[in-house]
């Protein structure tokens, strides 16, 4: 059920293995974003080669009405961002019957997100496009064995759990460390057992610091380009450790959920694979209402 | 808005499939699918790949029968029972199979949807 993607979710990802070269790296975003955005909407396209996403986020009421068409398929969300409830849904654009994302779609809602944080790269947005970035950051990790049609709840302090001091390294956001601010420990539960097996658990400086242009772990008194694979609680750095979204992202927003994805998808798990499915449906909330660290 | 969208777009594919199933004979597809996953995870314990690599789709040089099946089993990955299954909205040749998997004894927390594509006349999963 490994289904990568070239970029992983919150950084790279490898197959299960040794570790890799750590040179998954977010490459420029090929194809062509048109957007108009305001405070009550934002509508557009994106052309990536034949293939055209269209895409609108539009207040209504106290909620934003999402909508994202691509091959043939509609991706819509209605999200209350005030109260953290929404309502996601994904269907045949031709006949309202379920379908599923498949690579393809992923590659290219991945390519649209990719676009849009090139176009907007802080994160002092309008909320339509706050929350289209947000929508489509999700929909383009999202696995192909996860039902589209769900309800996602969020909540500070029962959704979702801020980590930002974790991301900080010497006081600072980004850059090389100096000194470590270890988070103990991201974990996932899959076949080596479950969150409390040491194989499953990772000591993790949060944020944007690394070397490699991917992850890197300690080993035998140095750093090293690559990603163990369920090693005993290895320290490891990399893009955006922690963070939300797929690479580094506009939005900095590092919580307890997507530390724990990334200790899933970056430990020796695909993406898009679905023994992360519970960490990806976990951290679904955080991705779209917690708030940036900085 | 949306939702009544959705119904409505559902309602013509009803209609649509009704008109192409009184033009041609009906194939089960759905009844396929679920079985060649029943198939599947009854015979992955073993680990066979003579038997079990004809039941998949195996396009990545870096992820043949022998990967994909040792990654299930070393998840302990088995199906708990078949929720239900339709085809897929885009693509006729697909279907959707909602499952219960148990992952190392326990049940996943979710359904796990598991796509079976039709490849020259036999139905294949795609993991």
């Amino acid at each position: 059920m490994a289904l990568a993607l070239a970029l992983g979710a919150c950084g790279g990802a490898v197959e299960p293995g040794v570790a890799n070269s750590g040179d998954a790296v977010e490459t420029a975003a090929p194809g062509t974003l048109d957007i108009t955005s305001n405070a009550t909407e934002a509508r557009g396209t994106f052309t990536q080669g034949d293939d055209v996403v269209q895409f609108s986020a539009v207040a209504v009421d106290d909620a934003f009405e999402i909508q994202v068409k691509l091959n043939g398929m509609t991706l819509d969300a209605l999200l209350d961002a005030q109260n953290g409830v929404s309502s996601l849904d994904g269907f045949a654009a031709k006949t309202g019957a379920d379908t599923q994302l498949v690579d393809q779609d992923r590659a290219l809602v991945s390519g649209l997100y990719r676009a849009l944080n090139d176009k907007f790269p802080g994160n002092q947005l309008d909320n339509p496009v706050r929350y289209l970035r947000r929508a489509v950051g999700l929909w383009g990790e999202h696995p192909s064995s996860v039902d589209l049609k769900r309800t996602v709840m969020g909540e500070q302090g029962r959704g979702y759990t801020m980590l930002c001091s974790y991301a900080k390294c010497g006081g600072a956001w980004t850059g090389s460390c100096s000194s470590y601010n270890w988070y103990y420990y991201a974990k996932h539960d899959c076949n080596w057992g479950g969150f409390d097996n040491t194989h499953n658990q990772q000591i993790a400086q949060l944020g944007d610091h690394y070397t490699c242009s991917g992850d890197e772990y300690y080993w035998n008194g140095k750093w090293v380009c690559g990603e163990p694979d369920h090693w005993i609680r290895p320290q490891v750095v990399g893009i955006c450790w922690g963070r939300c979204g797929g690479g580094c992202g506009g939005d900095t927003q590092y919580t307890l959920d997507a530390t724990n994805h990334d200790g899933c998808v970056r430990n020796g798990h695909a993406l898009a694979s679905a023994y992360c499915d519970d960490q990806f449906t976990a951290a679904s909330d955080d991705e779209l209402y917690a708030p940036n660290c900085y | 808005m949306r939702r009544l969208s959705r119904i409505a777009l559902a309602a013509l594919g009803v209609f649509a499939w009704g008109c192409e199933r009184s033009s041609s004979a009906p194939v089960d597809k759905p009844a396929a699918a679920q079985q060649v996953v029943q198939r599947f995870f009854a015979a992955l314990p073993e680990g066979n790949c003579a038997q079990l690599r004809d039941m998949l789709v195996l396009e990545r040089p870096d992820r043949g029968c022998r990967e994909v099946v040792a990654e299930l089993n070393q998840h302990q990955m088995r199906l708990g029972e078949v929720l239900g299954a339709e085809v897929d909205g885009r693509d006729e040749n697909a279907v959707i199979v909602r499952t219960r998997m148990l992952e190392g004894g326990k049940p996943k927390q979710a359904p796990v949807l598991l796509r079976v594509e039709r490849h020259a006349g036999t139905w294949k999963i795609r993991l």
